[in-house]
């Protein structure tokens, strides 16, 4: 039976039908369209699809979207500003801490959790903020390196 | 070290802006009008007779389009090379693994079609099945393909030299087997594929593949179409790492669910899925026999492997080839046999993985080499160095060393790290410091059209687009392609786009692997800009009244001298207005001169590739002896990729190789028990995270290899297949006590231990 | 794989909640963070046909200390925000550390350690230290409440004490003893995300002469449950512990470990793990009650 939420995703609020069993990353991927958020694992160990939900990166697989209701969700899609990205975005890119894109858009949600709470955090809370975020291609050296750029305002 | 304008930057990969918003989309992010979504069911046995296959229920089962079976499928088998074809697509008769493709069904959404999966009923009649290679080779065991007596898929044997001369020869000589088991290639993105049939029997399939013009091949074969009806496009590849060169199920599922319901249909694999079918690292016994002299110089080398291929041939002879290559490169090996067999198992199919067939060599042989030096009281550096190939040589099978920066790369290694203050002396701490070396042939040569092509068009305002069938994967060759074509036309980076990925579009190009890419696709588009320039600069040249060679390109214009005489767009611009060769086509293709594919009849000699890369690694390591637990601390590593083509892409292969490396020694294993796969999910499949990167410190060696584009090598391969021996190596040091098979687990390491303390004490 | 289907219920009141639950029975879930529960939903291991979901209920995600009543935890406190609440820092500390050592941010930030406990796999990082550490759970019923000892919660794995229709609304866990200190040790492969091979939680108290006034120990992985290590703790109470004696009470803990074999780690490898745990963190334990000084 489905039930009616609101979700306000990245400033804009969507009202949705859903089934009580449609998770947060598929209510985003399927019914809006927002793709960025990434489904590989779909139990919450490769953080592919990390957002951030009421300040907090969550594994939106992990999330009933009836859960999320009234909730303010961000996704990678939400980044970007007027075509200006976001300084997170732009170390990622000059500082090459991606390789395939399939976890940048989760690692760097994870990123920004962090930054907007804890705007000088150290090596090792950056480190514990992406540990859930799995990179098969880069070892993680140029995502720390892109990150710290940021923190230390060399983004 | 040549200084280029463009090549060699650190330029930013052309894709990331596109990928750190999000906007880059893979196969499970297309929609297509009236798709439908796609399922698999899968063996749960390992070996049986299919006594029947009742789809009535899944069809019953209101928004399900379309069911098929291997009936539905053309009686065709598929495969890697023409001599593995013996695969079934979705099999008909007979299962052979735990997680083969029976079944498939099409519906109007993910939950329908998963619960129709749960409605087909699969009889079996269960044959008896086989898992041990070694047990499948003796007589009496279960049969798996008929034309293969004792399990036997395929073997190689090579024979150089003298080797039982050799060992009479040698002043040490030792035995030893080590153990390589399954890994995942672990990529991110599930396999996935959307496929569509129009009106004119036309099958557009969009997928997520290392080898798109493969799997067109294959897909044409299988429907019996021309390859001119099939198009495969690729999205964006989220990682492969071999795991995606091959025609696998997703693609022939989609593509015969589309055909029958007669509407878009998309399979995305599931994590369970993936550890059904992900063309994973074939596991090996290898049994390695060493002579050497006094002062550690090899003499003679027999190398025998058993390989674990499942039930198919898959890749073929390629793996079992690449493990005795891995044993010709990086040391001198005057005497060498070699007795390699791919067997067939109920296991699951084994493939590519990035280092195919040579990381497990490596860290047999890298562990061995270490365990020689001990014996003879050498230090690991200097019986690397005593035996590492140099500039010039030949090895016994015949590849043609035209550079090598191993020496340097070893000797740089060793300063860097600190290797004489600590090795050998960290014991009573835990800490221990390992060394290994590697290396990689550039692009082997393994099939018949391995060639590489590009096209380049000029746009009306001079913009450049060029086209290669190269599958960017995230190794950045669309940024390297654009790198190499900016620099030869003398113009920024800016100015090209690249358009890959797309059978209908692009030059043919066999694929990402075998570490071919830079130097093939580079190759080819390098020809390309050449040829472009020679059309800009021939009838500019006589306008100007010089002669073509006096004409350079840089800096965005063409310049006599020091006098720049116009920009490239006025350039372009002027031949465009001034003749009938104004629309400007330019295109290049590459064969590396020098290569011979490996002949059989002459017992498999010749130069595979035109040019080898180097590496040397050096680990360091935490051992606690009481709970086995290791962290890896810092990885030192010197590395000859010839010349850089990007430096940060070049560091991000070597990091992404050193993580990669450290989950196979490590952490990874597919456990496998009965056929079963008993670790199927991410939760025991244990991929390193963020915690567990080591310090890394990578310098290149450039050596400016003659056939390589801008004297690049190929990255990333040769870099992995030396990670494991290093670690192992450490962990040696660290300890006194030898893993011979991955991975070396702190379970392992107290058991070695505990029974070490033991022999001590009798 | 996508979640079966279920009825969502949203009770506003812990009462309706439980009731909820009475009348469902064995057909309902609880859904606090879902960690646990949706995957194994996902892949059919479980399918229930409701689920009671906590998250509208007013106030349950508290963390708060008064000193008459210890540290209570609310059922809907998330791992993350026990990791991160000055108050646990302040009062039990281990447990904060427990949670650092747990799943990720991403996971930590929807993981409750209320679900934790009434998950009870044996692997329950967050069982050890609130069981050394004393703690109750306020279990909440239709009919009466009752406040029921961690320690006899675990009945066997994903199985716990709960009757029907009970619920757990709170962890209470009592003033950590005078110049007592705690720790929980985890052995994984992984440097994170990793599940505990073996877990060690350890708490000792020291009387004025330096000899162990109390003491607690209890494993994770070492057996069907988590566990206490009882006989160990024995070897140690009212002594003062020395080396020798270190050696004796993790033999011991050796001794009544039950660990099993799994792809994971052998039964023998565990054991091994036991006593290296079971010393190590003894030992950390008393050099914290010694710096704990009150």
């Amino acid at each position: 039976m489905k039930q009616t939420i609101t979700l306000t995703v990245n400033g804009d609020e969507f009202q949705l039908a859903v089934d009580p069993r449609r998770t947060l990353l598929e209510v985003l991927r399927e019914e809006l369209h927002l793709t960025g958020a990434k489904k590989n694992c779909n139990e919450g160990e490769c953080g592919a699809c990390t957002v951030i939900m009421d300040g907090k990166a969550v594994s939106s697989c992990l999330v009933l979207a009836v859960q999320a209701r009234g909730k303010k969700i961000e996704t990678i899609e939400g980044l970007a500003r007027n075509g200006k990205l976001h300084p997170l975005q732009e170390a990622f890119v000059k500082h090459g801490g991606l390789q395939c894109g399939f976890c940048t858009p989760g690692m760097i949600m994870s990123a920004k959790a962090l930054l907007d709470k804890n705007p000088r955090p150290t090596e090792d809370e950056i480190k514990t903020a992406i540990a859930g975020n799995l990179c098969r291609c880069t070892g993680y050296v140029k995502i720390l390196e892109s990150i710290k750029a940021v923190v230390d305002g060399k983004g | 070290m040549q200084e280029y304008s463009v090549v060699g930057k650190r330029v930013p990969n052309v894709d990331s802006r596109v990928k750190v918003t999000g906007e880059a989309t893979y196969v499970d992010d297309l929609v297509l009008p009236g798709m439908l979504v796609g399922k698999v069911l899968r063996s749960t046995v390992a070996h049986a007779r299919i006594v029947s296959i009742d789809t009535s229920a899944a069809e019953k089962l209101p928004g399900v389009k379309a069911v098929v079976t291997g009936k539905d499928a053309p009686n065709v088998k598929v495969g890697w090379l023409r001599g593995s074809r013996d695969r079934l697509p979705l099999t008909r008769d007979k299962v052979r693994f735990i997680g083969e493709a029976i079944a498939a069904v099409a519906a109007m959404d993910e939950d329908t079609a998963e619960e129709a999966l749960g409605l087909i009923k699969v009889q079996y009649e269960e044959l008896p099945a086989v898992f041990d290679p070694v047990k499948a080779m003796k007589d009496g065991a279960p049969r798996i393909q008929d034309d293969a007596k004792n399990n036997i898929a395929l073997e190689r044997h090579w024979n150089y030299g003298d080797v039982e001369k050799g060992f009479r020869e040698s002043d040490y000589v030792r035995e030893d087997t080590f153990y390589t088991p399954s890994f995942l290639c672990g990529y991110m993105e599930p396999n996935a594929a959307v496929a569509q049939w129009d009106a004119n029997g036309k099958l557009t399939t969009w997928v997520s593949s290392q080898a798109p013009f493969f799997l067109r091949r294959e897909l044409s074969l299988l429907y019996s179409i021309p390859q001119g009806k099939v198009r495969v496009i690729n999205r964006f590849v989220g990682g492969g790492f071999g795991g995606k060169c091959e025609i696998c199920d997703v693609h022939v599922s989609a593509s015969l669910l589309a055909r029958k319901a007669g509407r878009p249909v998309k399979v995305v694999y599931t994590t369970e899925d993936e550890f059904a079918v992900q063309p994973r690292r074939i596991p090996s016994t290898m049994t390695l026999k060493t002579g050497v002299k006094k002062d550690g110089a090899i003499v003679a080398q027999t190398s025998s492997i058993v390989t674990d291929g499942g039930p198919y041939r898959s890749v073929g002879g390629v793996t079992i080839y690449n493990h005795g290559l891995a044993n010709m490169i990086p040391y001198r090996i005057p005497n060498f046999k070699f007795d390699a067999f791919r067997v067939f198992t109920n296991n699951q199919v084994g493939m590519a993985k990035r280092g195919h067939g040579q990381i497990q060599m490596r860290y047999a042989v890298e562990s061995q080499m270490d365990m020689i030096a001990e014996a003879l009281g050498i230090d690991p550096v200097d019986i690397r160095l005593k035996n590492a190939l140099k500039p010039g040589e030949v090895t016994v099978n015949g590849l043609r060393m035209r550079t090598s920066g191993l020496v340097e790369a070893i000797e740089g290694a060793a300063r860097r790290s600190g290797w004489k203050q600590k090795r050998g002396k960290g014991r009573a701490q835990g800490r221990g410091i390992g060394i290994s070396c590697g290396g990689f042939a550039c692009g082997p040569k393994i099939a018949s059209l391995t060639d590489s092509g590009a096209i380049i068009k000029v746009n009306e305002d001079a913009g450049i687009v060029v086209y290669t069938g190269a599958s960017d994967i995230g190794q950045g060759s669309n940024t390297v392609v654009t790198q190499v074509v900016a620099e030869v036309l003398g113009i920024g980076p800016e100015e090209i786009s690249v358009v890959t990925g797309d059978t209908d579009v692009t030059p043919f190009e066999p694929g990402t692997y075998g570490s071919r890419v830079s130097w093939y696709m580079c190759n080819a588009a390098i020809k390309a800009a050449e040829d472009l320039r020679r059309q800009i600069v021939e009838p500019v040249a006589s306008k100007l009244e010089v002669k073509p060679e006096e004409i350079v390109l840089r800096n965005g214009g063409l310049y006599v001298g020091e006098r720049r005489a116009m920009s490239f767009a006025e350039a372009v611009r002027a031949v465009q207005v001034s003749s009938e060769k104004g629309i400007l086509i330019a295109k290049g293709t590459y064969y590396p001169p020098d290569v011979e594919w490996p002949d059989p009849a002459n017992n498999y000699y010749g130069n595979i590739a035109g040019g080898y890369s180097f590496s040397a690694q050096i680990a360091e390591v935490e051992v606690d002896r009481e709970t086995g637990q290791v962290k890896l601390l810092k990885v030192t590593a010197g590395d000859d990729i010839g010349y850089p083509l990007n430096e940060m892409l070049a560091e991000g292969q070597a990091e992404g190789s050193i993580s990669m490396g450290q989950g196979e020694t490590m952490y990874e294993n597919i456990i496998v028990s009965n056929g079963r796969v008993m670790n199927p999910s991410l939760v025991d499949y244990k991929l390193p995270t963020v915690m567990d990167t080591p310090e890394m410190d990578v310098t290149h060696v450039i050596t400016n290899e003659p056939g390589g584009p801008f004297g690049a090598k190929e990255v990333g391969e040769g870099f992995i297949v030396s990670i494991p021996g290093a670690i192992a190596n450490a962990i040696h040091d660290a300890t006194g006590v030898w893993i011979k098979e991955l991975p070396i687990t702190p379970e392992k390491i107290v058991k070695a231990l505990e029974a070490k303390e033991k022999e001590g004490k009798s | 794989m996508r979640l079966p289907s279920f009825e969502y219920l949203e009770p506003k009141t812990i009462r309706e909640a439980c009731k909820l639950l009475a009348k469902y029975g064995p057909e309902a879930r609880v859904l606090a963070g879902g960690t646990d529960l949706l995957p194994k939903m996902k892949s059919k291991e479980i399918t229930p046909r409701y689920l009671i979901a906590l998250k509208s209920i007013e106030g349950l995600d508290y963390i708060d200390y008064q000193p008459g009543k210890g540290l209570r935890i609310g059922a809907l406190a998330t791992l993350e925000s026990v990791r991160n609440s000055p108050v646990v820092k302040e009062r039990c500390p281990v447990l904060g550390e427990t949670a650092s050592l747990m799943a990720s941010t991403q996971v930590r930030n929807l993981a409750t350690v209320a679900g934790n406990i009434c998950n009870a796999v044996p692997s329950a990082d967050m069982a050890p230290p609130l069981m050394v550490l004393g703690a109750k759970l306020r279990v909440s019923s239709p009919g009466k409440g009752r406040l029921a000892p961690i320690q006899d919660f675990f009945q066997g794995p994903g199985q716990t004490a709960l009757g029907a229709g009970e619920i757990v609304t709170e962890i209470v866990v009592p003033n950590p003893l005078p110049k007592s200190g705690s720790v929980y040790l985890k052995h994984t492969v992984r440097q994170a995300m990793d599940l505990a091979l073996l877990g060690a939680a350890t708490m000792v108290a020291l009387d004025g002469k330096g000899a162990c006034k109390d003491v607690r120990i209890a494993l994770a992985t070492a057996a069907p449950t988590p566990i206490r290590a009882l006989r160990a703790e024995e070897v140690l109470r009212g002594k003062v512990i020395d080396d020798a004696l270190l050696a004796e009470a993790s033999a011991a803990a050796v001794e009544e470990a039950r660990p099993r074999s799994s792809v994971r780690a052998s039964e023998s490898y565990r054991r091994k793990l036991v006593g290296v745990l079971v010393s190590r963190g003894i030992a950390q334990a008393m050099s914290r009650a010694r710096a704990a000084g009150r």
